[in-house]
């Protein structure tokens, strides 16, 4: 299954990608990207089955944190690169086409 | 959670449906075409009598049982102590201890494969336990409007992974 870059594919990966090592969990990367947990989790799941991101549950013991084990998400080394490189591509268009656009105004 | 059914009540459901299948079918060729000639009448409703006995037998465990659960678990908010489940599934058990099922959710996760309905009801659940309570509502329709989506592509992901092993 390919990997389709969209705007919400792009915010998790920038999220997960703002400090590669770190892990975040399902709460934290749908605050940090704006999106619903619903939204985000078949997001991380599918980037999870692309090898970019694994996950584990937090090993606690969820009577004494009084609050479910957490499911955190890090980029993989590869992931990582991967993922830079389609946050950067996805920019690249975005910027030329403002760039395009600040010429014609500029000319007109 | 999802509750697991043990084999027991899961031969019991298959029980139950082939049976009301069975009771069903001849009901509707009873209704139809009447009743064998080469049977009489007291027969034939001996068996339909007997048939959903059988069936009312076989579902009244199962399904009592499995509703049992859910309620008792809601009842004791979901804490449930002891290890989890096994696999993928046992990282699921890590959440038992989430806070009360929401039986939308459950009723959901099924439709997935079972190990990964059984995660995305943890996370779900997990993550719905941390939020405001006045963000909640908003989440779990989140979840709820992608769950399909999500099944369909778990499903696809199964069939792929199994294929791909055979070939």
């Amino acid at each position: 299954m390919a990997l389709r870059l969209t705007v919400q594919v792009l915010l998790v990966l920038q999220a997960l990608l703002r400090e590669p090592g770190r892990e975040l969990y399902g709460l934290e990367v749908s605050e940090e990207t704006g999106l619903l947990p619903g939204t985000a989790y078949p997001i991380l799941l599918r980037l999870e089955h692309e090898g970019w991101v694994t996950s584990r549950w937090e090993d606690v013991d969820p009577r004494a944190e009084k609050r479910p084990a957490r499911r955190y998400y890090r980029l993989t080394a590869g992931g990582a690169a991967e993922a830079s490189a389609a946050v950067a591509s996805a920019r690249r268009p975005r910027g030329a086409a403002l760039r395009g656009l600040a010429r014609e105004a500029g000319t007109a | 959670m999802l509750p697991e059914f043990p084999l027991d009540a899961r031969r019991k459901k298959v029980g139950l449906i082939l049976g009301a299948m069975v009771s069903c079918g001849y009901g509707a060729d009873v209704v139809l075409t009447g009743p064998p000639t080469h049977l009489p009448e007291f027969l034939v409703l001996a068996f339909v009598v007997i048939a959903n006995a059988g069936i009312v037998f076989y579902a009244w465990p199962a399904t009592n049982g499995f509703l049992l659960r859910i309620r008792g678990e809601r009842k004791r908010g979901g804490r449930k102590g002891g290890d989890g489940g096994s696999g993928l599934d046992g990282e699921a058990g890590h959440v038992r201890a989430a806070a009360g099922r929401r039986p939308v959710l459950c009723a959901v996760a099924r439709l997935m494969p079972a190990s990964a309905g059984r995660r995305w009801l943890a996370e779900a659940e997990s993550v719905l336990f941390e939020l405001p309570s006045g963000r909640r509502a908003k989440a779990v329709r989140s979840y709820l409007r992608s769950a399909p989506r999500l099944a369909v592509m778990m499903w696809a992901h199964r069939l792929i992974s199994r294929t791909g092993r055979r070939v």
